[in-house]
């Protein structure tokens, strides 16, 4: 581990003690107001950072499970349908300049979808035919076609998806929410990620707290094997040893913490021990997926090969958030096919349909999709066109201008799509957001307010929209 | 390694993430690797030291680089004296000197009572302070899990 990260304090709270140098100056600023300010400040930095508190709006969605394809699902493919490409299929395509990836290469052309589509539910979503068990519940999706993002490239795409900002470093938006309103239950992390067995593009900064109290970062589980490593004690040892050990530590630590106070790491890291100590009577229940009766563990598609990975997943979320927690990150892929993407992206439907199927299904039966929004995206969309590589592979490239998302639940506009694409799926053309809008968006549709929800780091208020945002209406109910 | 963010061997990393999350907690509390650090930390402070006291100065010394406070001293000799106290040995199955030591060397039957016999008498203050020892390695392994060993400035 390392030290905490530069901190530079919000109207000098943490500048009473131990001040440095830019402390000190920022200090001479102060007056009696401020330090009256500064011990309100410290009062309330005492106090569980984590305890569920009221956001900006009154909201029906209190949680969120966050569905993460990563490697930028196709648009085309998946629930944006371009006939216009069966016309245009393998004819040579030329590119205007803009958005070159760094995987273009040599002559490209035009890629006609492998799948065929067809319209579901009343509302008519459009889907290509090998979503079969999420047809059942198109009705309580909202489709949008506006979003467009800035970066070309995994990584700094993913950032930007998932914090905000394409260079990494910023908080992400589960830190956000946890900071905002808190989480329903102190005996579980309020902000929990269930990543695949290799991390995303850009690891772990995917669900960094930033510059965000630590308290605020999301917590993985292990997606094989053990959720947690060790978290059962060695034999031998019982609860109330273990209780005194961690009063020694807490003794310890304390010593130390007067020696560096506001030092945010070192509380969250001495709350974290106390965590530990309530997860472990709460935590086996939770991930123990073999108590599930066996329609629930069908529905999900466990035991099945191709769905029980991210049905697991899915199952798990829904427990989550059953038990209070926040705000739950759940990752897929890679869906990054620039070559045979009938193959590709049937895999990987196949891995998913079932699975997000049935958490719909699942939360609904009990009540909680109401107040649990779903979001469904990637990174970025994919081009109608590919590169030749390696022969004629039928793939597609990345695309930042042209991508699908969808929510469910949590007070969306369920049953519609909102904005399209051009014939050829290659830009957003009508109803066009910045994913910075999409993320004020979601704050909305969780009670908070983008522009109030700000925290003090580098001489400005910084916020999950970099600069500010605009709700896209079409999207709440 | 994986829970402290170890980078996937498919990308290239150019930094790793800092991180402080519960899963670390149970690996730096619960797991044998640990464990054995403590006991190992342990077993070596007793036999430098003459007496607990010394020992629990030492282990600040060896861990954080420096002297103890009375305070702290006095909270780390409590919790010892509290687990030797305590019925049944922890982590019994882990300790080298709880599970007993085999018989080595072999003259004879006569030679060897012995030579057990003095053996005894020469190692019974060390055995006994190795024994303490394995109590040690609790509070040896809340020394490894403060924020004072674990962060440096």
């Amino acid at each position: 581990m390392s030290p905490s990260t530069p901190y530079f304090p919000c109207a000098g709270a943490r500048a009473l003690h131990a001040p440095t140098r830019r402390e000190f100056l920022y200090g001479l600023g102060a007056s009696i107001g401020s330090l009256a300010f500064t011990s309100l400040l410290r009062a309330e930095e005492k106090a569980n950072p984590l305890a569920s508190h009221a956001g900006h709006f009154p909201a029906k969605a209190k949680n969120c499970i966050f569905l993460m394809m990563e490697g930028g699902p196709s648009h085309i493919d998946t629930f944006d349908p371009k006939p216009k490409l069966a016309e245009l299929h393998l004819q040579e395509f030329v590119r205007a300049g803009q958005q070159k990836s760094a995987m273009e290469s040599g002559q490209r052309y035009y890629v006609r979808s492998p799948f065929a589509f067809r319209k579901c539910g009343q509302s008519g979503a459009d889907m290509a035919e090998n979503w079969q068990h999420l047809a059942g519940v198109a009705d309580d999706i909202c489709f949008f076609r506006g979003g467009q993002v800035d970066s070309v490239n995994h990584p700094t795409a993913m950032y930007q998806m998932n914090c905000g900002n394409r260079f990494g470093g910023d908080p992400a938006i589960g830190a956000w929410v946890t900071y905002g309103i808190g989480s329903l239950n102190q005996n579980l992390p309020g902000f929990i990620v269930l990543p695949e067995v290799s991390y995303p593009q850009g690891g772990a900064a995917n669900w960094s707290n930033g510059y965000l109290p630590a308290h605020f970062q999301g917590t993985p589980l292990r997606s094989k094997g053990s959720p947690i490593l060790d978290i059962d004690p060695p034999t031998g040892i019982t609860r109330e040893h273990e209780r005194a050990n961690l009063d020694l530590l807490a003794q310890l630590n304390h010593a130390q913490q007067a020696r560096h106070p506001g030092q945010d790491d070192l509380a969250a890291r001495m709350d974290n021990y106390e965590l530990a100590y309530r997860m472990q009577a709460q935590v086996p229940e939770v991930l123990d997926l073999s108590k599930e009766d066996a329609k629930t563990r069908e529905l999900y598609g466990l035991g099945q090969d191709a769905t029980d990975s991210f049905g697991r997943k899915c199952l798990l979320a829904r427990k989550l958030v059953e038990k209070g927690v926040r705000f739950v990150q759940l990752y897929n892929g890679t869906w990054d096919s620039h070559d045979y993407i009938e193959r590709a992206h049937g895999n990987l439907v196949r891995g998913v349909d079932q699975p997000i199927a049935a958490l719909l299904t699942d939360l609904k039966q009990r009540g909680l999709l109401e107040s649990t929004l779903v979001v469904w995206c990637g990174e970025f969309g994919r081009t109608p066109d590919n590169g030749v590589r390696m022969g004629t592979a039928y793939g597609r490239d990345h695309n930042p201008k042209a991508m699908t998302m969808w929510l469910a639940g949590g007070g969306c506009k369920a049953g519609h799509t909102i904005g399209a694409t051009d014939e050829l799926g290659m830009e957003a053309v009508e109803g066009v957001a910045h994913v910075r809008d999409f993320h004020v968006t979601l704050l909305r549709l969780l009670g908070l307010d983008d522009n109030k929800l700000t925290y003090y780091h580098a001489g400005r208020f910084k916020q999950l929209s970099q600069f500010g945002g605009k709700a896209i209406n079409g999207l709440i109910a | 390694m994986e829970v402290f963010n170890a980078p996937a061997p498919d990308f290239s990393c150019e930094r790793r993430e800092a991180s402080t999350v519960t899963p670390q907690v149970f690996s730096l509390f619960h797991s044998k690797a640990s464990y054995a650090r403590a006991l190992a930390l342990a077993a070596r402070v007793v036999k430098e030291t003459p007496t607990d006291r010394a020992a629990i100065e030492r282990c600040f010394r060896l861990t954080c680089g420096r002297v103890p406070g009375e305070d702290e001293v006095a909270a780390c000799l409590a919790h010892w004296n509290k687990c030797q106290a305590e019925p049944a040995p922890h982590r019994a199955h882990l300790c080298p000197t709880a599970a007993g030591s085999a018989s080595r060397g072999h003259r004879g039957k006569h030679r060897r009572k012995v030579f057990l016999h003095r053996e005894a008498a020469r190692q019974r203050g060390l055995r006994a302070r190795l024994a303490a020892g394995d109590v040690l390695a609790e509070v040896c392994l809340v020394i490894f899990n403060t924020n004072d060993f674990a962060y440096v400035y």
